[in-house]
Order: structure tokens, then C-alpha cells, then sequence
């Protein structure tokens, strides 16, 4: 689109491309050539002319770099040249620029509104000459531009700086003494080092010098002189250093020490520095091997009650308990309760199948249930899923219901069998954990035993439990065909308590045999007969449409009626009847309803009919003040979608909301409809 | 911009109970039920102190998410806009009854403070790298916003500071454990098998700028919200924290941000990578579409997978099963923001570890890259580099205005 926009730009992007240096030209030629209409540009002006070039470039093969290049040159040693155009040109140089334009770039160096600019141009640059012009600029620059000269040296890690860097720590100021340190710490490798080493600082940047340090060391750590940057962390962690300065070292020292750095780290946890205690918690998650984790089984023994309770905290985040399980299950029994809280949080991410008793021993703690209960939700270890079964099948019926239900939270397939053998025990809340689980884990058998199990309840509640788990394994079958069967012997020989439980996994299962005993129970008196409607009237198709408007119509209780029809009003827009049939059946529910929260509803599922005959069914109520609002919203909605085919019956029937609703947002929508039709 | 004396004699009083309380007894991190105030929110020595830095529209969001929680105390502001940072202080002065907070322009004020433990950063993208670096020097733990960086070189430089200043360092998506989960789930369960072609649809990348200037509006550190950017002037589209990327926000332009290619790739990418389980690697190909072969912009890993911008997010297996795996959650409550305070106190990684975030950002520049130089590009996710390629390596940095550095 560009190059259709600017052919003279092209063919001036083609042509000529060696002219040096570019003269200011008068306004009227600067757009025939887009790299003289840089020499003038201002900030806002020559886009075009700039994204031609950027177009230009990147179209480029390499070979036509240079000549790309020669123009840019062009543009930033004209003396004439806008701030502006010199710093498109440089952000295009970084693109194409080579050794060729460093004499150019680097006389910018020094300017103090494009030095960013140039060393934007040398920062990537590989060839020596832009490391060389950034060191020559150091001693022809002071203040701001020197300092982005040092970033830029810095983030090259040019080691040849380094002489000229250490210059400047001695006769810089404070700005420049940072900058200058911190180059010299990007650098990284041993000259570096020692450099650093030699180096003689003001107090003001004595933080800085242990920063560059600290990089300088991990440098050298990533180049293998490890002896070397230890050393330099040793260093760091003095006193005299910055808190985060030693905890970066400290974190270092840990890694290349692992478990022997055990005990400088429990004594760090003890620091009255809080940065310092924050990196001995890291020390404890980051050190690595079973081995470091059972070296802080000593240490832990010998902690204060706060001692061990920060580092059972620590422990607990590092996941791991080789060789410690013991110490921390006995912690969990023990007598200080801070302790023991620590304790059992921690045994949840590192404990194993031997913590499940004295886990399960402090559910019984008021203090720490919950925490126990998580505990073993979260547990992994090895043993833990045999050591839970083991507890449910021993002690009382309270603690092994607890326990079956944390089997449920964990998913853990091996309870099943032990939910399927007790869902029928006489303890109702064996039974309430029983379906917990087969609700959470069980498969087709279940829902028939589930059913049947069903039939024997006198409970109301622990009948709806039992119903939600049947939708919850069936909706989780992958076949779907055949979960109806399994429950509708039950649903034959139900009493009518449990059919009014049983109609929501009607509605959920949906299936043909489903619907059929749905449709059966409408025979039923009472409660059945009411349930059934109301489990007609949600179903998930359009299948009981029928059933649905006779009840709406004929049935004698006037709650009854009111169900169906309500049920009956949703299903006809969701159905597959064509639009006109859908207009009948939408009249014929408007012809039933009694009442106006009825009528509402016809009127919001009419909106969504786009059919003439919509309308019609609206307008008696355009000017009944109980409907007026519902009415115009749905006329506009429906007059809306006939703009294209019928459009002179949508345009009177848009000026008719405009002309009486009194909700503007409703009118300009009626209104942009209308402007689609002129 | 000067505090207050009272702001000053607060900071003072905090330092100095923290002090006292900690040569008091060595202080656990995890908060223990008899540590609890009088009102059932943790002791004062036991909250986080926090600052906030950039308070537009998505930093008001972090703040309101950080400013809701109990074991947060939150206590300064710095934004660059007086009317924001002001704003922002009488929402969080409302929150605890009282006069508090302090207001920052400068946010190297905001990071000298020792009672602070944790920043939130939600400035524009150009500002990241700046000021995340400069908090992990400083001794605090971050939370920032996604995209976290503008350049490949300034997120390795994120995760390197993080690691040496042994700092808690959180990116800022919150779509990529909460939007894609269907997906995630399909993939860890194993039931789609080994991935095998990802798609992604995020917007394009940044454009140049090309905005004229404007009279700089009273109540705004023009320089100051440059930072590190190219010298520009003022225009109001500039500065603008609209999420739009038409052209009238600064998430449009290439000197401040990737636009949607970073803006909404640090969701779609992110979301897409942890489905398939390679949050902490990198391409070894970028093919830019060519209207032939590649319909869209194709990165390539390499192990074959081969990942598309340019459809709605979804995952492809080769539908051979593999075993399922437990999907990471976030740690402690309340999303990103409660796994970021939970690592705060335990040490521990959080699930958007800067690492992982900067990974997300690399794919996004490397998209970038590739758009700019409309050209295949090789890619060493190891090393961070093209391997040959000076041109597209000058690409994977930026030099920073003066004085700003990383």
C-alpha cells in the first residue's frame, strides 16, 4: 500500500543511491527523494518518506545494504540535518550499517540529544572499530553522554575498556565512578576481576564496587573459574557489604557447596537481618541432594522452638525428606504446639506413607484438624495411599468417614473398593463418605449400585447426595448411551420421595428410556406428577415441547400450568421448528399466558424470531404501560434483523420505537438501524 | 518529588521497630496462628511491606489485588503523572484510615527505602528492565506486568539480576494459569499424546512513531517517562496507557513496546507454552508467513513442534497417549498476586518465575524480529542468539538513554 501511495518514492529509492553528502532542498522536491526529505524532518512530518525507507530496508538482500547505508551516512553528516531526521537515520544504520559508517556515527558520540542514538548504531556492531570509537569517546565526553558511553561499553563487556574504565574510578564523579564500576563489573572475565580487586572507591560507592563485583564473580562462575569467583563470594559475604549484596553471595556459596553449607545456613536463618534470614529460606529450597536434606536433621533437632519452626517452614517448601520423615513425625506429636503446627503443614509436602498415623492422631486436635486434614490431602509420599486404607478400615466409623472422604479429595483410585463395600453401612456418614468418593472416582458399575442404594435411604438429603453423584459419574462416562439403563430399574420401583430425587438425573442422563419414564410419571399424583413437569420443562432439547404446551394448557393445578409454560416458552427458540412455526407456538404461549411475568418472557424469546409475523404478536402490547418497555426492545430487535430483506416494513417499525421509547440508547439504536436502511 | 516529614518520621519508626523486633528473636516467615493481630490479619512484623511503581491502568488493577490482601502492607506510590500518583495514594489512605502514603515521581526514592519488601511494577514496557533490575539491587521482591521486557537481551539481564540479588521475581500474566486450562488439561492429562502444532492469535507487532509534539501537560514528568526511550516529544497518544494498539497508545509504538505481538503473546504465548510444557524454552527456527508454505509466522523447536501466530489458541497431539502429569497450581490464595506473596515468604520459585516470563516475552520478540527483517531466522535458545546473524543479533537489544542502564 505504501509503494502504490509513493512511486516517486521508489524510484527515487532506486536511483542515485551514492549522493554525499545531502544538501537541504526546498520543500516542494523533498518528497522525490525520501532520504532529502530526512535532512528536514521534523517530529510528525515525511512518514511517508520514512516508512518508505523502513519498507526499503526490509526488502533488502545484504548486497544493497551498502548503498542503503551510503545515504543514511549521507543524512547524519549533513550540517543541516534535523535532530529528528539524524535520529531515523541512526535507528536505520543499526539495521544496515557497517564499519563503513562508524567515522559518521561516532562524531555524534558527543552530542548530547544523539549520543543514544549513535551508540544505539555501535551497541550490537561487531566489528572493532565501534568498540574502538566508544573507547576513543570516553575522553572527549563529561557528564550524561559519558555515562550512556560507559552502559554501552559495559553491555559489549569490552575487555580492552577496562584501563580507561579504572581511569575513571579516580578522577570521576560520583555518577561516573557507579557507571564506571558497574561496566567493569559487566565485563566479567579475571582482568576484570582484578581491576575491581585494585580498585580504590569513596564510601559513596562502596555499594556499587560489591554489586560489579558479585556480577563479575557469577561471570566468571559461567566461564568455569569457579575457585576463582568463590573467592570473590567468600569476600562478599563480610558484614561491611550491602544485606543483598551478601545474599546473592551466600546464595552461590550454597550451590557450590551443597550440604556443607548446611550449617552457615541454619545460622543465617537466625539472622536479625531480614534480607539475610530471606536468603537462608532460599538456601534451604535451592541446596541441592538428599544429602543436604538429611544434614538439616541435626540442625533442625538443635533449633529453638522459632528455630524450627521457620526451618520446618523452609523444609516443607523444599518438598523433600529424605532421611528427616522420622524427626518430623515425632515434631508433629510433640508437645510445643508452634512446633507441632509446623510440623504437620511440613508433612503434607514432605512426609510419606509413616506420617498418615500421627497425621490421622491429630485430626483429633481442635487446634489442628484442618491442618491435618490438608496434610494428608497434599501428601505424596511413598505408602501413603495403602496407610490411609489401612486407617479406614480399622477404628471408628467418624474417623474412617473423615479418612474416606480425604481419600475422595486425593482422587485415590485404590479407595473404591472400600467406597463400594461400605456405601451401604449402617453409619450414615460411612455412607455420606462412601458416595463422596464413588461421586469423585466412580465408573458405570457404580451408578447401578448407586441406584440401588438409593432405594434404601429414608433421608431426603442423603437422597439428593446420592442423585448428584449419579450426574456427576454419568456425565463423566465417555458412553454416554448407556448410562440411562443403569438407573431406570431403580426409578421403576422407587417410592415418590425418591422418583422427585431421581427427576434431575433424568434431565442430566436426557437420554430416550429417560425421557420416556419422565413422561410416565406424569401420571403420578402430587409431588411426582410437579416434579416431573418441572424436569420436562428444563430438558436439555426440544423433545418434550409437546408434553409441555398440553400441560401449559389442560393441566388443573394453575402452578402446574405456570411450570410448563415457562418451560415450554424457552424451548420453543431453542427448538428446530421452522421460524413460522415458531411464531405460532410463541402466539399460541402468548394466548396462554395470564400473567405478565409470562407475557414478559414471550416477549424477550419473540425479540429473537426475526420473522413479519413478530411483530405482529408485539404490537398489541407497544402501548401497555406494563409492557411498553419489554415491547419496544423487542420490536426494535426484530424490526432490526428485517432492515435487509424487508426494509419498508423495518423502517416503520424502527420510527415507531423512535418515535415512543423513552430509552436513548434503545432510540440510537433504532436510529443506526434506520441510517443502514437510507 | 519530596516526601513528607511525616511520611519520613513513619519510615523512620518502621525501620526502627523492625530493627528492635528483630533483635528481638529471629523471625519466622510463615505466620503461625499466635501470630495473628488483634483484628485476624498477621501481625504488622509479619506483612509484606509493599510499594507500588506505575499506576495506570494495570498497575491500579495489581494495586487493588495487593491492597485487598491482609498480609499486605502497602505503602507507597511513584507514577510520573501527579494527578495518578495522588489518586492512588487517597485509594490506598482510604483502605487503612489514615495519611500514610507516600508519593514518589522518582522511583529510585521509592526503592531507597529499607522498610519496603516487595514493588509492583505496571509502568510502560520500556521501563521494565530499568526498574525491576534496579528493585532486585535495591533488595526487593517484584511483581511485574506483563510484557516483561521490550528486548530478548533485557530479559536475560531480568533473570540474571533476579538470581544474583537472590530475589523473588514474578511476571505479571494472570491469563496464562487462568484462561487456558481446557487446553492445559487436555495436554497434561496426556490424552492429545506429544504435541505437535500449537496455534497462538495474538495482535501484530509495534510500529514506528512517527506522532508530532505537543505542549507537555502540567502534572507530568515528560523525561522522566521516557526513561530509557529514544528522546521523543510529548504527545498525548504517547503517553497514553490505552490498551488499544491502533495507533493511539504507547503499546502501539516500537520504542516503548512489542504491541499486541508482546502485549497480549505474554497471555497467548504463555498460556500455550505451559499447556505444552516448554515454559523454560525457546525455538530454534522463526519463519515469517510467505503466502506458500507458511500461512503464518512458524516457529520451529526442536523437537519438531511447531508453533503457528496467527489462529485462535489450541493444541495439537500426534493422539498416542502419554502418561498424565500433575498440573502445577499457584501457591498460597488469591491467583498471581497470593503466589507471589507466598513466595515472598517461603523463598520458593512462583509459577510465573521471571525466567519463565522472560522465555514467554522471547518468543514475542523473536516474532518480532523475524516480522522486521521478513526473513527465516535461526535461533540458539541456549546460548540467546542467531548464530551468524549480526544483523538479527543487533535486534536483541536496545541501547538505553542516558543514564539509564541494566
Amino acid at each position: 500500500m505504501i509503494f502504490k501511495r509513493n512511486v516517486p518514492l521508489i524510484l527515487a529509492l532506486s536511483l542515485n543511491l551514492a549522493a554525499l553528502p545531502i544538501q537541504a532542498q526546498p520543500a516542494q522536491s523533498v518528497t522525490s527523494d525520501p532520504y532529502q526529505a530526512l535532512v528536514k524532518r521534523e517530529f510528525g512530518t515525511a512518514v511517508d518518506e520514512m516508512t518508505a525507507i523502513d519498507k526499503q530496508i526490509q526488502a533488502a538482500k545484504p548486497e544493497e545494504f551498502p548503498a542503503i547505508e551510503t545515504r543514511l551516512i549521507g543524512v547524519i553528516e549533513t550540517p543541516e540535518a534535523t535532530l529528528a531526521g539524524k535520529q531515523f537515520a541512526c535507528q536505520m544504520l543499526r539495521l544496515v550499517g557497517s564499519r563503513k559508517c562508524v567515522p559518521a556515527v561516532s562524531k555524534l558520540l558527543t552530542d548530547d540529544k544523539l549520543s543514544h542514538m549513535a551508540r544505539n548504531v555501535l551497541l550490537g556492531m561487531s566489528d572493532p572499530s565501534a568498540a574502538q570509537a566508544l573507547r576513543e569517546a570516553l575522553g572527549k565526553t563529561q557528564g550524561q553522554v559519558r555515562i550512556g558511553i560507559i552502559n554501552t561499553i559495559g553491555d559489549r563487556g569490552d575487555s580492552a575498556a577496562l584501563a580507561a574504565l579504572s581511569g575513571l574510578l579516580a578522577n570521576g564523579d560520583a555518577a561516573t565512578i557507579d557507571a564506571a564500576l558497574e561496566a567493569i563489573g559487566k565485563v566479567g572475565d579475571a582482568k576484570a576481576a582484578d581491576a575491581l580487586d585494585k580498585a580504590k572507591v569513596p564510601d559513596s560507592a562502596k555499594t556499587t564496587w560489591a554489586e560489579a563485583y558479585l556480577r563479575c564473580a557469577t561471570l566468571l562462575t559461567a566461564k568455569g573459574e569457579t575457585a576463582r569467583a568463590q573467592k570473590m563470594y567468600q569476600a562478599l559475604l563480610d558484614a561491611k557489604n550491602p544485606s543483598q549484596v551478601r545474599a546473592g553471595a551466600m546464595r552461590e556459596i550454597v550451590f557450590a557447596q551443597k550440604e556443607k553449607a548446611v550449617p552457615m545456613i541454619v545460622q543465617t536463618l537466625g539472622s536479625d537481618d531480614k534480607l539475610m534470614r530471606r536468603a537462608a529460606l532460599s538456601a534451604v529450597i535451592a541446596v541441592p541432594g538428599k544429602a543436604a536434606t538429611a544434614a538439616f536433621g541435626p540442625q533442625l533437632a538443635a533449633q529453638t522452638s522459632d528455630g524450627k519452626v521457620v526451618l520446618l517452614g523452609a523444609l516443607a517448601a523444599r518438598g523433600d525428606g529424605a532421611g528427616i520423615t522420622d524427626l518430623v513425625n515425632k515434631l508433629a506429636a510433640g508437645e510445643d504446639a508452634s512446633v507441632r503446627e509446623a510440623a504437620i503443614n511440613a508433612l503434607g509436602k514432605m512426609g510419606d506413607g509413616s506420617s498418615v498415623p500421627v497425621l490421622v492422631a491429630a485430626l483429633k486436635d481442635t487446634n489442628n484438624n484442618a491442618n491435618a486434614m490438608r496434610a494428608l490431602a497434599d501428601l505424596r509420599g511413598t505408602g501413603v495411599a495403602q496407610s490411609l486404607i489401612q486407617q479406614v478400615e480399622n477404628g471408628d466409623a467418624t474417623l474412617r468417614a473423615t479418612l474416606l472422604g480425604v481419600l475422595a479429595d486425593r482422587q485415590q483410585l485404590e479407595a473404591l473398593p472400600v467406597a463400594r463395600k461400605q456405601v451401604n453401612n449402617d453409619d450414615a456418614k460411612m455412607r455420606e463418605s462412601s458416595v463422596k468418593v464413588l461421586s469423585a472416582l466412580g465408573t458405570q458399575e457404580d451408578l447401578q449400585s448407586l441406584s440401588s442404594a438409593i432405594l434404601t435411604t429414608k433421608d431426603d438429603g442423603e437422597r439428593g447426595t446420592m442423585a448428584r453423584a449419579l450426574i456427576t459419574i454419568g456425565n463423566r462416562l465417555n458412553d454416554k448411551g448407556k448410562r440411562d439403563d443403569s438407573v431406570m430399574q431403580s426409578f421403576a420401583k422407587a417410592d415418590a420421595p425418591t422418583k422427585v430425587q431421581l427427576m434431575p438425573v433424568m434431565v442430566a442422563f436426557a437420554g430416550d428410556k429417560s425421557l420416556q419414564a419422565t413422561r410416565g410419571a406424569l401420571a403420578e399424583p402430587g409431588e411426582v406428577h410437579k416434579a416431573a413437569v418441572k424436569a420436562l420443562a428444563q430438558w436439555p432439547d426440544a423433545a418434550p415441547l409437546a408434553d409441555l404446551r398440553g400441560i401449559a394448557k389442560d393441566d388443573g393445578d394453575n402452578t402446574v400450568r405456570i411450570l410448563a409454560l415457562r418451560g415450554f416458552i424457552t424451548m420453543i427458540s431453542n427448538s428446530r421448528l421452522k421460524t413460522e412455526e415458531k411464531v405460532q407456538s410463541l402466539r399460541e404461549a402468548m394466548e396462554l399466558s395470564t400473567r405478565p411475568e409470562e407475557k414478559r418472557q414471550v416477549l424477550g424469546e419473540i425479540g429473537k424470531v426475526n420473522h413479519v409475523d413478530s411483530l405482529k404478536i408485539v404490537e398489541p402490547f407497544l402501548n401497555d404501560d406494563n409492557m411498553k418497555r419489554e415491547a419496544l426492545q423487542a420490536y426494535e430487535k426484530i424490526a432490526e434483523a428485517l432492515v435487509d430483506r424487508q426494509p419498508t416494513i423495518a423502517k416503520d417499525a424502527l420510527q415507531k420505537v423512535i418515535d415512543a421509547t423513552t430509552d436513548n440508547s434503545l432510540r440510537e439504536k433504532a436510529q443506526e438501524a434506520m441510517r443502514r436502511i437510507k | 518529588m519530596k516526601n513528607s516529614t511525616k511520611k519520613t518520621s513513619a519510615a523512620l519508626d518502621r525501620r526502627h521497630f523492625l530493627k528492635g523486633a528483630a533483635g528481638a528473636m529471629a523471625l519466622p516467615y510463615f505466620v503461625p496462628a499466635s501470630a495473628l493481630g488483634k483484628d485476624g490479619r498477621p501481625a504488622p512484623s509479619e506483612r509484606i511491606v509493599m510499594g507500588g511503581i506505575g499506576i495506570g491502568n494495570m498497575g491500579g488493577g495489581d494495586q487493588g489485588s495487593f491492597l485487598g490482601r491482609d498480609d499486605v502492607q502497602y505503602v507507597a506510590v511513584c507514577d510520573v503523572k501527579k494527578a495518578v500518583r495522588e489518586g492512588s495514594k487517597n485509594r490506598i489512605d482510604s483502605r487503612y484510615g489514615n495519611k500514610d502514603c507516600a508519593i514518589y515521581n522518582d522511583f529510585r526514592e521509592l526503592l531507597a527505602r529499607p522498610d519496603i519488601d516487595a514493588v509492583h511494577v505496571a509502568t510502560p514496557d520500556h521501563w521494565h528492565a530499568v526498574i525491576v533490575t534496579f528493585a532486585c539491587r535495591a533488595g526487593k521482591d517484584v511483581y511485574c506486568q506483563k510484557p516483561e521486557s521490550l528486548t530478548i537481551h533485557e530479559g536475560r539481564v531480568m533473570v540474571e539480576t533476579a538470581r544474583r540479588f537472590n530475589r523473588v521475581v514474578s511476571g505479571g500474566s494472570q491469563r496464562v494459569m487462568g484462561d487456558y486450562m481446557a487446553t492445559v488439561r487436555k495436554c497434561w492429562s496426556g490424552e492429545i499424546g506429544t504435541p505437535k502444532e500449537v496455534y497462538v492469535n495474538c495482535g501484530g507487532p509495534s510500529v514506528p512513531c512517527y506522532l508530532p509534539g505537543e505542549p507537555v501537560p502540567e502534572g507530568v514528568d515528560w523525561d522522566m517517562w521516557l526513561g530509557p526511550a529514544p528522546l521523543a516529544p510529548y504527545h498525548p497518544y504517547r503517553i497514553s496507557g490505552s490498551f488499544n494498539i491502533n495507533g493511539t497508545s504507547w503499546r502501539s509504538f516500537r520504542d516503548y513496546s512489542g504491541g499486541g505481538m508482546t502485549d497480549w503473546g505474554a497471555h497467548h504465548f504463555g498460556g500455550m507454552m505451559f499447556a505444552v510444557n516448554k515454559m523454560e524454552e525457546g525455538p530454534v527456527e522463526i519463519i515469517p508467513p510467505d503466502g506458500k508454505d507458511h500461512q503464518y509466522l512458524t516457529y520451529r523447536f526442536a523437537d519438531g513442534m511447531l508453533l503457528y501466530h496467527g489462529k485462535m489458541v489450541d493444541v495439537i497431539g500426534d493422539g498416542v497417549p502419554v502418561a498424565p502429569r500433575e498440573i502445577p497450581q499457584y501457591k498460597g490464595t488469591g491467583g498471581i498476586y497470593g503466589d507471589f506473596i507466598a513466595c515472598v515468604k517461603t523463598r520458593e520459585k512462583p509459577f510465573r518465575d521471571i525466567e519463565r516470563a522472560h522465555r514467554t516475552a522471547s518468543i514475542s520478540h523473536l516474532g518480532n524480529i523475524c516480522y522486521q527483517l521478513n526473513r527465516p531466522l535461526k535461533w540458539d535458545p541456549v546460548k540467546e542468539e542467531f548464530p551468524g546473524d549480526e544483523q538479527a543479533n543487533r535486534l536483541r537489544d536496545r541501547a538505553r538513554r542516558e543514564p539509564w542502564n541494566i
